[in-house]
């Protein structure tokens, strides 16, 4: 099957969904490589503590809020794909 | 298990170098506890119930198909717990809280690496892969291709995997186990394989399901039970566990933050690129997605599966943490050379007994060795179904296998993985492993991943391509971990590595990609009009799933 047989509707919503992937996935990726700044550019801000007279650092926040924005991020694209599924 | 082959390298590493002794003076070596009854007593409950579990699956197991893929029919949930079961190791929980009561936050690097992956294959491959699948992602890839030369590829490079991390599972839980139950080693990896080999060969996928669900409930269970009762004991002030566990570790504040144990951003970089993609091609894993009935479900299983791993390496900022606020100053838990008693992977488990004292320990020893069981079960279905569905049914059969036959090949080939499992773990019971251990996250990331990506995203991909790319990923990923510091320093003994990585993934990956867009896009061969031909029909069925 060529690209030009496939259905015009069709080759449509496959190109939406694409995007929605690889947009989801830049996502995912750009955050992800935020932890490598505790390493590199930013050590110093990932170094300090939240507040005076606070343990809790920056990286640990980072990495806390990572796990828990990732799980959001996928709930969301989860239900964006359900509903495009009752849609159809 | 991405992540149990990564910590199980960090537990060996842990174990047997002395990377560790740049923390301070918090190190140990390996040495064998005393026999453990109430571990004992309470992983042979574990198996009593598993093997009840693995009669039940067995009555339900008739066919190949239900044996790879649980008849299909499990719920999102279901499989995501299995998965987080397959994923959260004994070497996840032993071998990131003994990283943390060395080296601190640096420790969770490993966390979020392995964690990272399941979102990617929820929006990337979840969908398309189980879309076009039946069992395993080699038959994804040879859809659109060559059919005999691409399943050889993809099934050579499964099989690499499965092997080193059979080989990593089994030198690791030889370990642990001595150190955990005071078993002798050999008792230990031949107890793993026969207890595996009777999951899987009369239970198959849904027999190995339901013990990685069993596990991760248990596994994170413990994990609650252990970070509630940290809470309790810090009047559930995180401040004062924090600023407790700094005061009293060597390297003080230095542990809430990164550095410690890792410097280079390199080195930092080529972890996380190989524990993110390397999640994406581990063949095990992606064999899973098959055990749902639709592509949501699918896409559900790996939304549950993260939520479940998530939470765990939440609790581990508590538990990790929590080691040296409780253990370091405790005489109790160190020997007279002022080491933690059988080292430094050992620092959960007695955690877990100055927390909830002989039960909790033997609780979590026992989850400790049922993790593995549960692991390396996972592996087993995975190289089963390489050799009697891809090599047999697909290749030397042409697709038309006898079902008995291919079934009762299926069986046999679990009986001989559990065999070769067990002599690769006692052949490799002495050697530097950190480089096996290491590879399958490296291998998966360079060979499988981008083959099935390429297959699932571009048009241009052409068999000739995949199989370069392929190659040109698996030379990388063994030759420059052959000159990097693990094999050509540790292993070699020679005084500096000629390449400067442990994980090349950073560079091996890309090669990869590149490979397979150089040598499809100078493919102008019939074969080549024909692959790039099919995607769009592919598309639809990725997509749509018709």
């Amino acid at each position: 099957m060529s690209k030009l047989s496939l259905d015009q509707d069709v080759l449509r919503k496959i190109r939406t969904r694409t995007r929605r992937r690889f947009a989801f996935t830049t996502i995912a990726c750009l955050f992800y490589s935020g932890y490598l700044l505790g390493y590199v550019g930013l050590k110093d801000l990932f170094a300090q503590t939240i507040s005076p007279g606070s343990y809790v650092t920056v990286s640990i926040l980072f990495f806390c809020f990572l796990i828990v924005f990732f799980i959001a991020l996928e709930f969301l694209y989860l239900r964006i794909s359900i509903a495009e599924g009752k849609e159809k | 298990m991405g992540l149990n082959v990564q910590l199980l390298f960090l537990g060996i590493v842990l174990l047997f170098s002395n990377s560790t002794q740049a923390a301070g003076t918090i190190t140990g070596d390996i040495e064998r506890q005393p026999l453990n009854w109430s571990a004992i007593s309470m992983f042979l409950v574990f198996v009593f119930a598993t093997l009840i579990i693995s009669y039940w699956a067995s009555k339900l197991t008739r066919t190949s198909g239900e044996f790879y893929t649980a008849g299909g029919q499990l719920t999102g949930l279901q499989n995501g717990a299995a998965i987080a079961g397959d994923f959260m190791s004994a070497a996840s929980f032993l071998g990131i809280t003994g990283l943390m009561f060395v080296g601190g936050f640096d420790g969770l690097i490993f966390g979020i690496g392995a964690f990272v992956g399941w979102p990617v294959m929820l929006f990337l491959l979840a969908e398309r892969v189980r879309n076009l699948g039946r069992y395993n992602f080699a038959d994804v890839v040879s859809l659109r291709l060559e059919k005999t030369s691409t399943r050889i590829i993809s099934v050579f490079g499964g099989i690499v995997v499965v092997i080193m991390a059979l080989i990593g599972q089994m030198v690791g839980a030889g370990k642990l186990i001595e150190l955990l139950f005071g078993l002798p080693y050999e008792t230990a990896v031949i107890v793993v394989s026969v207890l595996v080999i009777a999951y899987v060969s009369f239970g198959g996928m849904l027999a190995t399901t339901w013990v990685q669900i069993v596990k991760a409930i248990l596994l994170m269970f413990g994990a609650t039970v252990m970070a509630l009762l940290i809470f309790i004991n810090v009047g559930f002030d995180l401040n004062i566990l924090l600023e407790g566990a700094s005061s009293n570790h060597p390297l003080g504040e230095k542990i809430l933050r990164p550095g410690i144990l890792f410097n280079d951003p390199i080195q930092i970089a080529t972890i996380m690129v190989s524990m993110l993609f390397g999640t994406l091609g581990l063949p095990h894993i992606i064999m899973r997605l098959f055990t749902v009935p639709t592509a949501q479900e699918a896409g559900k299983s790996a939304f549950y599966a993260s939520t479940f791993i998530g939470y765990f390496f939440l609790l581990m900022i508590l538990i990790g943490f929590g080691t040296s606020y409780f253990l370091i100053g405790n005489t109790e838990y160190f020997g007279v050379d002022a080491k933690l008693i059988g080292g430094n992977n050992m620092a959960a488990i007695h955690l877990s007994n100055a927390l909830g004292g002989d039960l909790l320990a033997g609780f979590m020893s026992a989850v400790a060795f049922a993790t593995i069981l549960a692991v390396v079960a996972g592996l087993t279905v995975a190289a089963s179904a390489a050799v009697s569905h891809d090599l047999y049914a697909q290749v030397v059969c042409k697709g038309k296998p006898d079902p008995k036959e291919e079934l009762k090949i299926t069986r046999l080939t679990t009986v001989v993985v559990g065999l070769i499992a067990v002599s690769l773990g006692i052949l490799f019971q002495h050697q530097n492993i950190a480089f096996i251990t290491a590879m399958p996250m490296v291998v998966a990331a360079s060979v499988n991943f981008p083959v099935l990506f390429m297959s699932l995203y571009w048009e241009g991909m052409t068999t000739r391509g995949a199989i370069m790319g392929a190659m040109v990923g698996l030379a990388l990923s063994l030759g420059l971990t052959i000159i990097g510091p693990q094999v050509w320093v540790a292993t070699l003994g020679f005084e500096k590595a000629l390449f400067p990585y442990n994980y090349p993934t950073l560079f091996t990956m890309p090669l990869a990609f590149l490979a397979i867009w150089f040598f499809s896009i100078t493919d102008q061969s019939e074969r080549a009009a024909a692959d790039r031909d099919n995607y769009y029909s592919l598309l639809k069925k990725a997509e749509f799933g018709n």
